[in-house]
């Protein structure tokens, strides 16, 4: 079976090879996921917004959104292991986070690529994604040196607490933007 | 490069990224800016009958101009004053003993084919009545018929007050009760001179009007006005007299009269207004929503749509009926990178505009079906023999989307066409 393919189901290879990687390539791995997220959408985009916009916003923003995700993500994932007394550093986390999802990537492009679905596309979706995560969380037990259920209950946290983050972040602007607001528009609607 | 280099890199990219795109904003469209310039026509200003129809169910007792004028003078006192928006809106509205319709009007010319000369004959009494009762709002209809001026607050954009269009109609409901009364008992030219009065009121209101609704209040007043002269003209022999008032009211619109393009260009003035008033005088200067919405180019967008529009409105009916099949819904581009909030809000502060651009298209057809009702009546034009006077006036009197002959359906004696966009048909019963 060829190295590569390897990458996709077996946790020991994705860490050996994020190791052995520079850490610029697991950069270029999470600026591509951010890209392939937008992509994936792009088509019902395209019902409202010309290809131009679509493609300048996957180009400009997707990386944005890869690097803002895979930097916030590992410190978050590195705070609650140090809690639980996990022995990862936030440069193994960060290409862990990038190799781990390499299944869930190739998804993404494969959701991307074919646009007439027959049902192959969607199991391998499916599976691809199953892949990544598996491969995620037992990169994550091996690396932070945690025990099955140790591991998992700081997997759990993390996903909690960034969407935590998340949904406080998503407030904030919505509350930035309702108070810049006024009372302009509420008054104008709420006219009898 | 080292990592923390690429790691800066990547910052200061997205940051100078971001802060060309929160501050970039359009030039302003040199024609939009141009009609900016204009000066506005002054809306307190004698004779205006806007601000007769925005007074028109003012409390018994006041003048309707004066009404109007009170309420445009407080809303111009409170915009200057700086008020709040809620404040500014509760000073141009008054819902103090409102001069309501006592009674209840019938409705006419609908499905049932229910005229107004056949009500008047049938129910005497209930029309003295409705028109005795409301004889203030009738008087106040004859006060607008006279006033020769038309002027709109367009600079007020959103805060400009909606006059009551229903107390309008209701006003005018009553007079063609009046009219149809007169025609009966035999006042056939006074009936008819009073008709061609209300018509050419309304006519000037189409063709003078800055803004949609008053425009298709101005339709639906046409409308009505069509129907009652092809009823007052078939329900007996004319003199000459009154055959030329007849085809006086039954004229062809002029272009300003039945086309909403005028009125779709000024649409994007009076949002440009309205933003002006609303939005961009009242958002924070900190806001995050300047960082995405941009003042110029929400304005270009604006005015690009709408005159696009207007360009299609502009066609004459068979043209546009073939356009507008071809026309895919504009797609909101690049400028979203700068201006996203302002492109999805000038992409759905678009009206509905095919059917929109129809209704006066639509006027006109229904124009033509008077004239072929009158036609008909007038030459004795049997049933069995309609399919063929209708074919043979398909020229001049035809579908105006199709060029075809009018629909004549014998068994409902009915000649109509069908609408472009909309479901049904503009019909009239012979």
């Amino acid at each position: 079976m060829p190295p590569s393919i390897s990458l996709l189901y077996r946790p020991a290879a994705v860490r050996a090879k994020a190791a052995e990687c520079s850490v610029f390539s697991a950069v270029g791995l999470n600026a591509l996921y951010g890209m392939l997220i937008i992509a994936a959408v792009g088509p019902s985009m395209l019902q409202m917004f010309t290809s131009g916009f679509v493609f300048a916003v996957t180009l400009l923003f997707g990386p944005l959104l890869g690097f803002i995700v895979s930097s916030v993500y590992p410190r978050v994932e590195m705070t609650i292991g140090k809690m639980l007394g996990g022995a990862a550093t936030l440069d193994e986390l960060y290409r862990l986070f990038a190799w781990s999802f390499l299944p869930a990537g190739l998804a993404l492009l494969l959701d991307t690529m074919f646009t007439e679905k027959s049902f192959i596309v969607p199991i391998s979706f499916f599976l691809l994604i199953l892949c990544g995560i598996r491969n995620y969380c037992s990169n994550i037990i091996a690396t932070q040196q945690f025990t099955r259920v140790r591991g998992a209950v700081a997997i759990i946290l993390t996903l909690v607490l960034f969407f935590v983050l998340l949904a406080a972040g998503v407030g904030l602007i919505t509350t930035l933007f309702r108070w810049g607001m006024g009372e302009s528009v509420s008054a104008i609607v709420s006219r009898p | 490069m080292t990592i923390k280099r690429l790691k800066y890199a990547i910052i200061f990219f997205y940051l100078a990224l971001f802060v060309f795109l929160g501050l970039y904003d359009e030039r302003l469209n040199p024609e939009l800016a141009h009609e900016l310039a204009k000066p506005r026509p002054k809306v307190v200003e004698p004779g205006n009958a806007w601000l007769a129809m925005l007074g028109i169910d003012a409390p018994a007792g006041t003048s309707s101009v004066a009404a109007g004028e009170k309420q445009i003078r407080d809303l111009d006192r409170a915009i200057r004053g700086g008020k709040s928006t809620a404040e500014i809106i509760s000073a141009s509205f008054n819902d103090k003993n409102r001069l309501a319709l006592k009674g209840k009007l019938p409705s006419f010319y609908g499905k049932e084919n229910t005229g107004i000369l056949a009500y008047v004959t049938t129910h005497p009494d209930e029309t003295a009545t409705l028109c005795r009762d409301n004889a203030d709002l009738l008087d106040r209809y004859e006060q607008l018929l006279s006033l020769a001026r038309y002027a709109e607050p367009l600079a007020y954009g959103d805060y400009a007050p909606v006059p009551r269009f229903a107390s309008t109609n209701q006003a005018q409901e009553l007079k063609m009760l009046r009219i149809a009364v007169q025609a009966y008992h035999g006042g056939t030219t006074a009936a008819l001179t009073e008709l061609q009065r209300d018509m050419n009121y309304w006519r000037f209101v189409a063709s003078s009007s800055a803004t949609l609704i008053p425009k298709f209040i101005a339709f639906r007043a046409l409308s009505f006005d069509l129907r009652v002269a092809a009823e007052i003209a078939v329900s007996g022999a004319l003199s000459k007299r009154e055959q030329m008032l007849i085809q006086e009211i039954l004229k062809p619109f002029d272009k300003g009269e039945n086309s909403v393009a005028g009125v779709l260009r000024r649409e994007a003035l009076y949002d440009h207004y309205g933003l002006e008033l609303t939005t961009w005088n009242t958002l924070k200067p900190w806001s995050p929503a300047r960082l995405i919405f941009k003042h110029n180019a929400t304005s270009n967008r604006l005015y690009a749509y709408f005159d696009e529009v207007a360009r299609l409105a502009e066609l004459p009916p068979q043209r546009y009926a073939e356009e507008q099949k071809q026309k895919a819904m504009k797609k909101i581009g690049l400028a979203a990178l700068y201006n996203s909030m302002g492109e999805i809000l000038a992409q759905i502060a678009i009206p509905q505009c095919f059917a929109y651009i129809e209704k006066g298209h639509n006027i006109e057809g229904l124009r033509r079906l008077a004239l072929l009702k009158v036609m008909a009546h007038a030459e004795n034009i049997a049933p069995e023999r309609m399919q063929a006077f209708i074919d043979a006036h398909a020229a001049d009197l035809g579908n105006p989307y199709t060029g075809k002959p009018m629909t004549w359906d014998p068994k409902a004696r009915r000649i109509s066409f069908p609408k472009l966009s909309e479901d049904g048909s503009v019909e009239l019963y012979l």
